[in-house]
């Protein structure tokens, strides 16, 4: 089954924890600054294809973010891990369903550009008992900018129970 | 640190680059990984280290507008693997995709592919998850390794 779930998650990054100036990577004097955020998700709904029955997801999303930015501002890099807590409950059945997933991702961009990337994942809600486990298959659209602003969206997300 | 992932080498061959078939169609090029004897840990039942061999293609098409070039890069696994310690066997077969839109003429990402490793005859409960490091370019060159393998237990871990 199809469905369509968007969530942005349209983030300013508030807590800048290091800024390193001159940190060397791949040998390019580089300007490392590392950023955290934290947000919530409320109430997305899917439905499991198996049995039918709709299941309501709450939970949080963890970003930590590094990105560099070589002396003479050509070169940025990216590298962001993304944890995502969900819990779920099954409106009929009452089952809960848990998922932690990480992403990781890394780009490199020039000229001061922006991260556009998108990428296809899958993740697993664990059911609670004998009831099968929902997999999510969808694709994360995430652009990151030189200030630590991120933008993530949940595009063409496709739940099934197999 | 921007990569802390330990290295693992493979193997690689550029198949070809399938010409483009008419009128405006991308070229699609092709390059095979390949995995060969890399190792990761079931660390969520068995708690064995498992050897994975087989392959990885890596297929991309660029395209270019006035905003600026566009890489589609495909990876396709097909991997076996086999229990150190139980002697099971495991396979993993997954395909992602990963886009990406910028002014530059080369792309150099780092993505993960999540795929189950299912031990023989039984259900899958778990992922393996692959750090494929990718250079892409508007030329046709690629090249692509894999730098880590790890397993998640979804809602376990």
């Amino acid at each position: 089954m199809l469905h369509q779930l968007k969530i942005w998650s349209a983030v300013v990054l508030i807590a800048v924890l290091t800024c390193t100036p001159l940190a060397v990577a791949n040998g390019d004097p580089m300007t490392i600054t590392k950023f955290t955020q934290d947000s919530v998700i409320t109430d997305q709904h899917l439905i499991n294809d198996c049995n039918g029955e709709e299941v309501v997801l709450n939970g949080t999303m963890h970003f930590e973010l590094t990105t560099g930015i070589d002396a003479d501002g050509d070169r940025t890099l990216y590298d962001l891990d993304s944890t995502t807590r969900l819990l779920g409950e099954g409106m009929t059945t009452h089952v809960r369903y848990v998922s932690v997933d990480k992403i990781h991702q890394h780009d490199v961009t020039h000229g001061g550009q922006s991260s556009n990337t998108r990428s296809s994942t899958k993740f697993r809600l664990v059911a609670q008992g004998p009831v099968p486990d929902l997999i999510s298959r969808v694709t994360m659209h995430t652009v990151i900018n030189r200030n630590g602003t991120i933008l993530v969206q949940r595009e063409n997300e496709k739940i099934s129970c197999r | 640190m921007f990569h802390s992932s330990k290295l693992v080498a493979v193997l690689g061959t550029l198949l070809l680059a399938a010409a483009a078939s008419a009128q405006n169609q991308p070229t699609t090029y092709i390059y095979d990984a390949y995995v060969d004897n890399q190792t990761t840990v079931n660390t969520c039942s068995a708690g064995e280290n498992v050897n994975l061999n087989g392959t990885i293609r890596f297929s991309y098409q660029v395209t270019t507008d006035s905003t600026g070039n566009h890489f589609v890069i495909k990876a396709a696994s097909n991997l076996t693997g086999v229990g150190q310690t139980t002697g099971v066997n495991y396979t993993a077969v997954e395909s992602n995709e990963y886009d990406s839109d910028t002014m530059d003429s080369s792309k150099d990402m780092t993505v993960e592919l999540k795929s189950d490793l299912t031990p023989q005859g039984a259900t899958p409960s778990m992922t393996l998850v692959q750090d494929l490091h990718i250079t892409a370019d508007t030329n046709g060159s690629i090249t692509a390794e894999v730098v880590s393998n790890d397993t998640s237990c979804g809602g376990a871990n």
